[in-house]
């Protein structure tokens, strides 16, 4: 049980009011100061915080807000973040809203209302706007990853990928390997990264004269739960082309473990059929019967960038303000592409 | 312009008293409860968890001490757990310990002084003595799958005994006796809580143990890829190999796919942990399957209880029963092939 300003009553035999004009730094009895210090140390006593908090009206609390907190991904930017701001006497509070709108509004209406110092989304959707309520109650925010739709109405500091660029690298690396009829596997229409990757690799194909890349895309949103009930037909097929397709872009992590696993239940030589690129680098990847070539995001990087960031907004510095930092990826050759011969 | 306990009392016709009560987890009549729930949905209430710090002298907030955050298991549960707690009105903040945490006491020690009132905390690496101030202050802590000397807190761990010696039965009900183990590091309690379900099968079926059918790993990815290489080396190769944990699994079949090993015709495969590895390769994996959520619920109701006070039955340690998932990677050993296995 926590020790209270009761036990240290109990313990000095003083009054309670005592106590509390000591905390307040009023003046008392030295006698008594002496015996209320010697008390605290014994019992370990910590003065609740809350009080002076809400006085300052600081709360020295940052929150750092993910669309979901179970997916491992994240566990980087959490610590980075989490370690970067207690160096500047800040706690930060890491919650989730697990995909749901009305939760993540409750969230943000609780944050305002607790004046937070300052906020980190990782949005789920780039339709996601609950980041200018906040920006409205003067509590500055930075996005990380899904950066917002209506940026240029609603200017907001964001980190994410060079995710264009990244997907241009690895559709020139299909091409080298001389994949003409390719397919792309995505998971969120509404997420700005996603669209980047896909635009990138699309790009690379139209500039090249080849065949537009064939889209699938996934239809519901792969937790855990859903993966392990090894559902199939998840990703919709609108494709009509009678081209056959020799390689396959997973734009994350998510849409390739979905669509390996469903791929796997049609096809039992499935890594003879086809080579494979994935967005975003994870230990099972090496794993598997031809170990991935990916592209690997440097979420760290990422958390610092954000940190930093909203740091100086918090101290009022608006100089550069608004940023847009794009952290490079990796690109990690494995095997699982193989050069088609002519 | 914002909702406050009066518009819940005005809509309620209840005392500003009553709801106070029940926003503090105060008892209050079944019918008054209901009443509030629903005018605190209606109206968009949120109590002001500042203000309320401030009357029940808490934080509302609870601390997450973890290692690294780098496998699904620990990631499930944490999502679980910061679930469950908000719910109940508390957020969470963590304590990330990686292997250079040379600032690990300062870090908790940071947090008490923010008024943290409740821990949890997840098996990591390193020095465990920077536990010792959490103990200090007489804060609630639940420890999971884990335990650690002095530490005057509650347990809640899955039995992992029991979930070895079972998917190691099952094995030698499969006529398998060259069976092998990659085990985890230990000083933890979950890899020689497997380890020993282990002997205790082979013992119960009358099977030697055979050292060198015992690979000592540390749950990495690393260790489960050298311990698969290191068996397929011996002369006499196991038919049968139990790998303690994820991280390891991954590591194993990725070393299996190197090597080129046929699962189950060549070598059956059972692990600890049931996640996407085990849908993702061919054949599907059987594998021990940890009750996460059942954990979370446990650890953050034990934890909820111990921050208002309710001490009963202290310390407590919880127990969970594994599940268990048979699918493709083990093979029926005939009898005569076990013969010929054995001359």
């Amino acid at each position: 049980m926590k020790v209270t300003i009761k036990d240290i009553a109990r313990d000095t035999g003083l009054s309670t009011a005592t106590i509390s004009k000591y905390l307040n730094a009023k003046p008392i009895n030295a006698v008594t100061k002496k015996k209320i210090e010697e008390s605290i140390k014994k019992l370990n006593y910590i003065p609740n915080q809350t009080a002076q908090m809400l006085r300052s009206q600081k709360t020295k609390i940052i929150y750092l807000i993910l669309s979901d907190l179970d997916n491992y991904f994240w566990g980087g930017i959490i610590s980075t973040i989490t370690d970067f701001f207690e160096e500047y006497d800040f706690t930060v509070i890491t919650t989730s809203f697990h995909h749901n709108e009305q939760e993540e509004k409750e969230l943000i209406k609780d944050i305002i209302y607790q004046k937070a110092s300052g906020v980190i989304l990782l949005p789920c959707t780039n339709q996601d706007v609950t980041y200018i309520a906040l920006q409205n109650a003067n509590i500055p925010v930075v996005i990380i990853d899904n950066y917002p739709k209506k940026i240029a109405e609603h200017p907001v500091d964001y980190v994410t990928s060079n995710n264009y660029d990244s997907g241009r690298k690895l559709a020139e690396y299909a091409i080298q390997n001389g994949h003409e009829n390719i397919s792309i596997m995505d998971y969120f229409c509404d997420s700005s990264p996603i669209m980047d990757r896909v635009k990138g690799i699309r790009d690379v194909y139209a500039e090249n004269k080849l065949p537009d890349p064939i889209l699938h895309r996934i239809t519901d949103l792969p937790t855990y739960q859903n993966i392990m009930l090894e559902k199939n037909e998840r990703f919709n097929r609108k494709s009509s082309t009678k081209q056959q397709v020799t390689l396959i872009i997973f734009t994350n992590y998510v849409s390739a473990v979905s669509g390996l696993i469903e791929l796997q239940s049609y096809s039992t030589d499935l890594y003879e059929k086809f080579s494979f690129l994935v967005y975003d680098d994870e230990p099972l990847f090496l794993s598997l019967a031809r170990p991935m070539t990916v592209m690997k995001q440097n979420l760290k990087e990422m958390g610092l960038h954000a940190a930093q960031i909203l740091l100086k907004r918090i101290n009022k510095d608006y100089k550069d303000y608004p940023e847009k930092i794009m952290i490079k990826s990796q690109f990690i050759e494995r095997k699982s592409v193989c050069a088609v011969e002519k | 312009m914002q909702v406050t306990i009066k518009d819940v009392a005005q809509e309620t016709k209840l005392s500003i008293s009553t709801i106070s009560k029940y926003i503090n987890g105060g008892v209050v009549l079944e019918k008054n409860r209901e009443k509030i729930e629903n005018a605190i949905r209606k109206l968009g209430y949120s109590p002001n968890s500042l203000a309320r710090g401030l009357r029940t002298s808490k934080s509302y907030m609870v601390g997450i001490i973890t290692g690294v955050m780098d496998n699904p298991h620990i990631s499930h549960i944490i999502d679980m757990t910061e679930k469950l707690l908000r719910a109940k009105g508390y957020s969470v903040s963590f304590v990330c310990l990686d292997d250079n945490s040379k600032h690990a006491k300062d870090h908790i020690q940071y947090m008490i002084n923010r008024g943290i009132d409740g821990w949890i905390i997840f098996p990591f690496y390193g020095d465990k003595r920077c536990l010792e101030i959490i103990n200090n202050y007489k804060i609630p802590t639940i420890l999971l799958e884990e335990s650690y000397e002095n530490l005057n807190c509650d347990y809640v761990q899955v039995n992992c005994a029991d979930g070895a010696y079972h998917i190691v039965e099952y094995l030698l009900s499969l006529n398998h006796r060259k069976i092998a183990i990659i085990n985890g590091p230990q000083d933890q309690l979950t890899a020689r809580e497997r380890f020993r379900g282990y002997l205790r099968a082979l013992q119960d079926y009358n099977v030697t143990v055979q050292e060198e059918y015992v690979i000592d790993g540390d749950f990495t990815y690393e260790s489960g890829y050298e311990g698969i290489r290191c068996l397929w080396e011996k002369t006499e190769k196991p038919t049968a190999v139990f790998v303690t944990n994820y991280n390891m699994a991954i590591g194993a079949i990725s070393a299996v796919h190197e090597l080129n090993i046929k699962i189950p015709e060549e070598l059956s495969f059972v692990s600890f942990d049931d996640y996407e590895l085990s849908i993702l390769v061919n054949p599907k994996l059987t594998t021990v399957r940890q009750p996460m959520e059942e954990l979370a619920k446990k650890a953050t109701d034990l934890l909820i209880k111990r921050m208002e006070n309710d001490y009963s039955n202290f310390p407590q340690i919880i127990r969970l029963a594994p599940q268990y998932n048979y699918r493709n990677s083990v093979k029926y050993l005939h009898m005569q092939e076990e013969r010929n296995n054995k001359l």
